[in-house]
């Protein structure tokens, strides 16, 4: 063990959605595959929702990676709040047009009417519940066009429920559900992660009962577990350097797991 | 990261705070055991004194009418001569002829069972049976007891019972009363187990020591026994221990 294996574990447990880092779990995969398959479907709108953190962007950036190749398709990271904006960017992606002068929703509809294309072209809005009502009815008439197909991931709030809502109650037809990971996903997240970087002696680290704090602490999210897991081998880096006997380099430290749940605040001390 | 020193500090108050539910649950439970504890002895002391309240006086009356009670049962003999020779006389036959005279007396014979032995004795005069009837009853007079005395048997359920108060609490003073009793009633190896058990719980109970060189010796470790008392002396110089030493060395207590 030495202090670049930690800095390299720690790297692993970056907040970035890269399709690179897709880790492949049975569930993930089911749902993954069936996302997949909806995709193929004569579909207006699919419907990617579940809590902060529980995969959706990832699942996107997956999606656009491994179909891009095959059919035209555009990634919208983050939401285009203007109107004319979020029509320009798809009259940009789509047809190849830019225009500096506003663009309003009957020029793009007729844009899309006159530039019609063989296949219909998949756009992919994440953070979608940060956009409007109204902006998302004109998307929802958009889509009913069938000129354009949306795959919209948002997350699930408890104050609204949003499946209910108007607009996707009636157009959408395929919605999927994500959920945070088991305890026993969780490991095989975790133990998988870091086997990708090479960070063998940083996986055989991690016991059951360890796994099972660290479930504890994060509910099995996986962006908590990523954000507790930086900071865990972040303390492990400054104890090799510092102060070594501290630390015992076979087994992981429930005690700097908390440490590390206390510093990222999922533990109020 | 240069805060470690600060985050081991926060984790530390946190792991306090973490505590402080299960050390006060525990409060609670210690606190609540000992409240029932005084309750249920104060109870008990309560009842084995109005035991002994009970004076000469009473224990006198009560013995009277037990005497009394026994007085009240008549003892009479199951079965009287009369309705023998009745039950007899029904039984035999009766014809005039001389040779049935003859087969009467071999049926009755036949019939001669415990109850109709005595049939056969028509001659057995009745103040015969009466002394018997006197006999008996002077029997049962003999008998009657004179003095009631209430003993506590040591059972082996008396003893189960306290074993599982034992492994309820783990009181040595539980497990080295049941050593005892074992050794008591002969069972050297279940006194030899208790004696340990007490002895691993509380290693300076002298009693429990004891005991258990004793049932060492009574399960033929005399050896062993020796080595063990001798170790337990040099710890204690208990003269107790070191009397026992020198019985067993002697063959005084084998």
């Amino acid at each position: 063990m030495n202090s670049s294996l930690y800095t390299n574990s720690k790297d692993v447990f970056l907040d970035t959605v890269d399709a690179k880092d897709y880790v492949q779990l049975d569930r993930v995969s089911t749902i993954y595959q069936s996302l997949k398959d909806s995709v193929k479907k004569p579909l207006k709108m699919i419907l990617l929702y579940g809590k902060p953190g529980t995969g959706k962007s990832m699942f996107l950036a997956k999606l656009c990676q491994d179909l891009s190749q095959n059919q035209e398709m555009h990634y919208y990271k983050t939401p285009i709040l203007d109107e004319s904006e979020f029509f320009k960017s798809i009259a940009h992606d789509l047809y190849d047009i830019d225009d500096d002068r506003e663009l309003n929703f009957t020029q793009i509809i007729k844009l899309m009417q006159l530039n019609e294309k063989k296949e219909i072209p998949l756009i992919l809005l994440d953070e979608a519940q940060l956009y409007g009502d109204k902006q998302m009815e004109k998307i929802r008439l958009l889509s009913d066009t069938r000129k354009i197909k949306f795959v919209i991931a948002l997350h699930k709030t408890q104050s609204e429920d949003l499946i209910a809502k108007e607009h996707f109650q009636t157009r959408i037809w395929e919605s999927i559900e994500l959920k945070n990971a088991l305890s026993a996903e969780l490991k095989i997240y975790i133990q998988k992660k870091l086997m990708k970087a090479n960070c063998f002696d940083s996986a055989n680290m991690f016991s059951n009962t360890s796994i099972k704090l660290i479930y504890k602490l994060t509910n099995g999210n996986y962006r908590d577990t990523n954000k507790l897991l930086r900071t865990v081998f972040e303390i492990y880096e400054w104890y090799y350097e510092h102060n070594l006997s501290k630390i015992n380099t076979n087994v992981m430290s429930n005690k700097i797991i908390e440490m590390a749940a206390i510093k990222v605040g999922l533990i109020d001390a | 990261m240069r805060n470690i020193s600060d985050l081991e500090k926060r984790w530390f108050r946190y792991k306090l705070k973490s505590f402080i539910p299960y050390v006060l649950i525990s409060l609670m439970v210690i606190i609540s055991t000992a409240l029932i504890l005084s309750v249920f002895k104060k109870q008990l002391t309560n009842k084995s004194s109005e035991v002994i309240l009970l004076n000469d006086k009473e224990q006198k009356v009560v013995a009277t009418k037990i005497i009394e009670e026994v007085k009240v049962v008549p003892i009479e003999p199951q079965i009287t001569f009369k309705e023998i020779k009745k039950e007899a006389t029904k039984m035999v036959l009766t014809p005039s002829l001389d040779f049935i005279k003859n087969l009467r007396t071999t049926s009755t014979e036949s019939y001669s069972s415990d109850n109709f032995a005595q049939v056969q004795k028509k001659e057995i005069p009745k103040k015969k049976i009466k002394k018997q009837i006197l006999k008996q009853k002077q029997v049962v007079q003999q008998t009657r007891p004179k003095n009631i005395l209430i003993q506590r048997q040591e059972t082996q359920s008396d003893i189960e019972h306290v074993i599982k108060r034992f492994h309820k609490n783990n009181n040595p003073a539980l497990s080295l009363f049941v050593a005892k009793k074992y050794y008591k009633l002969g069972d050297y190896k279940q006194s030899y187990n208790y004696a340990l058990l007490t002895n691993q719980i509380n290693a300076n109970i002298e009693q429990s020591w004891i005991i258990f060189v004793k049932s060492l010796v009574k399960l033929h470790k005399k050896e062993q026994a020796i080595n063990i008392l001798k170790s337990y002396i040099k710890h204690s110089k208990s003269t107790n221990a070191k009397i026992l030493l020198d019985n067993i060395q002697s063959g005084k207590f084998k």
